[in-house]
């Protein structure tokens, strides 16, 4: 697991040095950068959105949230989602628009099912992690899908190089 | 000035954006956790913030229950000191 669980405070003094390390290209900006939206120190939200102007414009979409665990002072994810796709179309707020069949790049996430990627030949594929190697699925830390996803824009290099899997 | 926004919702918040979503899939929060057909129309990203704002509810929920026994516990300790030892003295003095 990228990241303490342990409350908000942790997670969000992990959080902070990670995004302070974070060198945004010049065509990449934040939509009112990464939010949390909290209501304890065990139940908080990350909604993060990336964009990017240059073509082939595209965004990454983090999310993870965080609840409290049963009869602990602890909490751990709930669920998350690593989106990392060419945009499509956008709201009026500026938001990307998603439809489940639009294409990624890749997306890791585990909405519905056990954590699985969607890759870029079919977004609609779920591939659970008995079809990936050389990752942990959800283990991947949300700054290394991040500073991936640059990087495929930089190099032109495929998610898969980036991040270190393989699919099977 | 760092970016990161925090935003702290009110129960009344979490309640609208729940019946928000409920309305748009014109299916019940306990309907979208318990039927797995019903849910399928609803998109991921969708799914990923109503699961997330019904923890926010019950987290709220506990939240104010919290503050609401804490404060008729105020109630009642301050009772208990109006009848107490320190209220008999004041009457004896």
């Amino acid at each position: 697991m990228p990241g303490p669980t342990d409350d908000y405070l942790a997670y969000r003094r992990w959080f902070d040095a990670g995004y302070g390390a974070i060198v945004r290209p010049p065509d990449c900006t934040e939509l009112d950068g990464p939010t949390f939206t909290y209501s304890n120190q065990y139940t908080w939200t990350l909604e993060w959105y990336l964009v990017f102007s240059n073509d082939p414009k595209s965004y990454i979409r983090i999310g993870e949230h965080f609840a409290k665990r049963a009869g602990l002072s602890l909490s751990r994810r709930i669920s998350f989602s690593y989106h990392f796709g060419p945009t499509v179309g956008t709201a009026a707020d500026g938001t990307p628009l998603r439809n489940p069949a639009d294409p990624v790049f890749v997306r890791i996430d585990d909405i519905y099912q056990v954590v699985h990627l969607h890759p870029a030949r079919d977004a609609t594929q779920h591939l659970p992690q008995s079809h990936v190697t050389g990752i942990v699925l959800d283990a991947v830390d949300l700054f290394d899908f991040v500073r991936a996803s640059f990087k495929v824009r930089e190099a032109g290099t495929l998610m898969a190089d980036e991040l270190g899997y393989r699919i099977i | 000035m760092s970016p990161i926004r925090e935003v702290y919702l009110s129960l009344n918040d979490v309640e609208q954006m729940i019946l928000g979503l409920e309305g748009k899939y014109t299916l019940s929060s306990a309907d979208f956790f318990r039927d797995e057909k019903s849910r399928e129309r609803v998109p991921e990203d969708d799914a990923f913030r109503w699961q997330a704002l019904v923890d926010h509810r019950r987290a709220l929920k506990e939240s104010y229950q919290e503050v609401h026994t804490g404060y008729l516990a105020t109630l009642s300790h301050g009772g208990e000191i109006a009848t107490g030892v320190e209220a008999q003295e004041q009457l004896a003095a």
